[in-house]
């Protein structure tokens, strides 16, 4: 048989990636909503080994994904360019990259955005409650 | 007025408009193959502004930011569900015919005659609009499925767009005795835009011996009454929502995560 040319990996371990600092960050959106609004990071190749993840609020009732910010960077994890509108914040290392997502979280208009689609998201369902009512009582 | 046109491809991509219409501060927003159901836009747009739904046919959605009062929409004598009108009048703003067109696509409707055939009826649809609004202050916007440089878009008895903004200062040409009004098509200069700007506003990828791989399809044409309120360096193929990119590492439209045309903003100066 032919030698295994290849290390042994710690696959027990989940490494502390990008993509994994951005989901666990972003996974408090759920439990600030009641579970009605959630993050989102869908990852893809940038060329060069790099990875580009595009962060959404998502309302899994509305089939609603909003692009909340995207983080880039190249083989190596750091530095992560953040961008939320047209400009880039460069993020050094673990450290900076969370405090930059803490500031994009907190941020008025973010917040705006998750006030508007929570009031989207209960017109939808109290609108689908009462056609739902309405339909069962004919 | 911002205006911003894109065909979604019937997939649920609100949320990518929200941050192109909330980007590009838009007023008149045109989506083409819109993904049902479309009832929550409204209110999602509401992040941005007093948006309404304009009433159009179904393969179109339309959101103003204005009364629902300044957008009438129009019925031609001889109606196409890939084609509707309205006339935009607002105070403090000058009056404008919108056309807003679904061009017939070559894949299902192979035989050119078709399509020459519809463009036809989209000019006399727009004569007749002009003739009832007593002004030609007229663009027309939208998914054309076709070039700029094809006939259905250039032909007399097509659209007439051409590439020139003044033919010896005429606004029409007569061919064996018949007047031929023109529409100027900014596209052409979309052709070789910006490095940043995408060449095309949609991409084919096909195995032939000519293939141009970038398409204009989507597009935008005014008429010569309209040209001194249109800001031409202001059009733009986007390629991007907010920090979301509409195209692959490639610079091609992302298919996957947005839709296979890239949309269109332009703006009309019609504030008086």
């Amino acid at each position: 048989m032919t030698e295994n040319l290849w290390p042994d990996f710690d696959l027990a371990a989940e490494p502390r990636t990008v993509r994994r600092i951005l989901i666990e960050a972003g996974a408090g959106i759920r439990e600030k909503t009641n579970g009605t609004i959630q993050f989102e990071v869908d990852s893809s190749p940038r060329g060069g080994g790099g990875l580009v993840h595009n962060c959404y609020l998502v309302a899994p009732g509305l089939g609603y994904r909003y692009p909340l910010m995207r983080a880039e960077h190249g083989l190596d994890q750091y530095p992560v360019t953040i961008v939320v509108s047209k400009r880039g914040r460069l993020a050094d290392d673990e450290g900076s990259l969370m405090t930059a997502l803490r500031g994009v979280f907190q941020d008025d208009s973010t917040k705006k955005v998750v006030l508007q689609l929570l009031d989207v998201i209960s017109d939808s369902t109290t609108s689908s409650s009462s056609s739902s009512s309405s339909s069962s009582g004919t | 007025m911002n205006f911003l046109f894109w065909n979604v491809h019937q997939k649920p991509l609100d949320g990518l408009v929200v941050r192109m219409v909330e980007e590009h501060n838009v007023d008149l927003l045109v989506l083409i193959e819109h993904a049902e159901p479309r009832h929550n836009l409204s209110g999602l747009l509401g992040a941005v502004g007093d948006f309404v739904q304009i009433s159009s046919h179904e393969r179109f959605a339309v959101y103003g930011r204005f009364g629902p009062e300044c957008m009438r929409r129009i019925e031609p004598p001889v109606p196409d569900n890939r084609m509707d009108f309205w006339r935009f009048k607002r105070n403090g703003h000058a009056e404008i015919n919108v056309a807003v067109v679904h061009g017939l696509d070559i894949h299902n409707h192979p035989d050119r005659n078709d399509r020459l055939a519809f463009f036809s009826r989209v000019s006399d649809n727009i004569l007749w609009v002009e003739s009832r609004a007593g002004h030609k202050r007229t663009i027309v916007l939208g998914d054309l499925n076709a070039n700029p440089f094809d006939p259905e878009i250039t032909a007399a008895t097509g659209l007439h767009a051409i590439r020139m903004r003044d033919v010896a200062g005429r606004e029409a040409r007569k061919v064996r005795g018949q007047s031929y009004e023109f529409f100027y098509n900014p596209m052409w200069r979309c052709f070789g835009g910006p490095p940043e700007s995408p060449p095309g506003s949609y991409y084919l990828y096909r195995y032939r011996h000519n293939e141009l791989f970038w398409h204009m399809i989507d597009q935008v044409v005014v008429r010569p009454d309209l040209l001194p309120m249109f800001p031409e360096e202001q059009l733009r193929i986007l390629n991007s929502a907010g920090p979301v990119m509409l195209t692959t590492h490639g610079g091609r439209p992302d298919r996957r995560g947005a839709s296979d045309h890239l949309p269109v903003f332009f703006r009309l100066n019609l504030e008086s």
